[in-house]
């Protein structure tokens, strides 16, 4: 089977401006089909909450194509990375040479909301997961709020050198502490926030690539875990075990170990979820996710959320799991500007659905 | 009477498969073991607190009764551990609520 690769990606800025999904899809997958012979796809894929239908052929009339294979996917927080899943399953089969893969959301996307998960009652808004895991980690593990809010200041500085970000300041953990308490266990700036914003990535098989580029970023695994959709159905609420799940998985794909990753984009939706997601992936023991955040602040290291992550850039349920890859992309080719990580060779993304109750990791190499 | 129906009337219900003799929830017409029909079942209302936070003067939880988690109004303060009891649930704007009180002990 062959190789599957990153050919090109591209994304436009993050706003709180609404406009149509249409043409917010179309200025995503502009970035890369400027530069490219459109001839080589034959595939566009749409990852979207939103409610408007058939965007996955819409946009391929937008872009003047006629794909073999064009549909939308949805799978809320995580439909990004599933997206990019179908296309490298497409890909490998021999379904397909190369996809477009382009994500989009607008502020009022209802893609937070899981209405079926009666578990949830009458807290159906993402802040009470976020606070019933970051509760449940620091009595776990005796962890001070402050010690929970170094991620957000690290992720929401981080942000500002990135261009595409929602945000962008410099900020400490007491900025984020002395932000309005939006629940007893979260702060306002602990929260990532919706927004508009749109993102395309191009995958192909190696021969495609190929004659793309001569610096495609190759995908050596994609694994998704998936435990459930009800956030009740939880054994333990300070963990995400379907990401510790994906990533042991992803890891045998790829043939690699945590310690071989020089960066990472993990879904920090609140906080804690940069936390856990690092303790999932292995690169630290069980508790010691918030002590490593504080490492990577005081040392202003980019290895985690170097585009400053969801909190810093914003969260476009649909672009969100291809911003992360198109972040890693740029890492793995030197081409992140101010906040390149030096010598990146290993990638790795995480991304999440419905409160964690489905990862997908996928590893990336240059 | 529906799982909905149940719940506007203040009874929760669990989905039970007698053929494999166990609950399910969130509730299913159809067991997701074996696939034959489920009865709707009412749930015990005494369990356990396993977490819970506050948003104002709010306090949200999320409690094990029998084999099911379910999230929702803590009335009153107790530790995680504590038994609490289902004592309220029912249907607001289509949204289902639950609300959960301490064991007195």
């Amino acid at each position: 089977m062959t190789d599957v690769g990153i050919a090109a990606a591209g994304q436009i800025k993050f706003t709180m401006e609404s406009r149509p999904i249409h043409d917010i899809l179309f200025d995503a997958a502009r970035t890369i089909l400027t530069d490219l012979d459109s001839t080589v796809i034959d595939g566009i894929l749409v990852s979207t909450n939103d409610t408007h239908r058939y965007l996955g052929v819409i946009l391929s009339e937008m872009c003047g194509i006629q794909p073999r294979i064009s549909h939308t996917v949805e799978s809320m927080c995580g439909s990004g990375g599933n997206a990019i899943m179908s296309a490298y399953s497409h890909i490998k089969s021999g379904l397909a040479r190369s996809i477009l893969v382009v994500g989009a959301e607008l502020p009022n996307s209802p893609g937070g909301i899981l209405k079926w998960d009666m578990s949830r009652g009458q807290f159906q808004s993402p802040i009470y997961w976020g606070s019933i895991l970051t509760k449940s980690y620091k009595r776990r593990y005796d962890i001070s709020d402050e010690s929970v809010s170094t991620v957000a200041a690290k992720n929401r500085s981080l942000a500002a050198d990135n261009p595409d970000a929602l945000y962008g300041y410099r900020c400490t953990p007491g900025d984020v502490i002395q932000s309005k308490e939006i629940t007893a266990d979260l702060h306002l700036l602990d929260c990532s926030r919706a927004c508009a914003g749109a993102s395309a990535i191009l995958i192909s098989d190696a021969d495609t690539c190929r004659t793309v580029t001569d610096d495609a970023v190759w995908i050596r695994s994609i694994s998704q875990c998936v435990l459930s959709a009800t956030f009740g159905r939880y054994s333990t609420y300070d963990r995400i075990e379907s990401a510790g799940r994906a990533a042991r998985d992803a890891y045998k794909m790829a043939d690699i170990t945590p310690d071989m990753i020089d960066v990472v984009e993990v879904h920090d939706a609140f906080s804690i979820c940069e936390i856990m997601a690092t303790e999932s992936l292995q690169m630290v023991e069980y508790g010691q996710g918030a002590a490593y955040a504080h490492d990577l602040y005081a040392t202003e290291s980019r290895k985690v959320n170097p585009r400053g992550g969801i909190l810093g850039s914003g969260h476009p349920l649909g672009a969100t799991g291809i911003s992360q890859m198109v972040e890693i992309f740029r890492q793995l080719r030197g081409e992140a500007k101010d906040r390149q990580v030096p010598d990146a060779y290993t990638g790795v993304t995480q991304g999440m659905s419905a409160a964690g109750t489905s990862s997908l990791v996928a590893v990336m190499q240059r | 009477m529906s799982f909905e129906e149940h719940l506007k009337q203040g009874e929760f219900c669990v989905s039970y498969c007698n053929n494999c003799d166990t609950a399910m929830w969130p509730h299913s017409f159809l067991c997701s073991k074996c696939f034959l029909k489920t009865q709707l079942v009412p749930s015990t209302k005494h369990g356990i607190l396993l977490e819970y936070s506050s948003q104002n003067d709010v306090i949200f939880c999320v409690c094990r009764m029998g084999d099911v988690n379910i999230m929702g109004r803590l009335l009153s303060q107790c530790a995680e551990g504590s038994p609490v009891y289902l004592s309220r649930c029912g249907m607001r704007d289509d949204t289902p609520f639950f609300e959960f009180t301490p064991v007195q002990t």
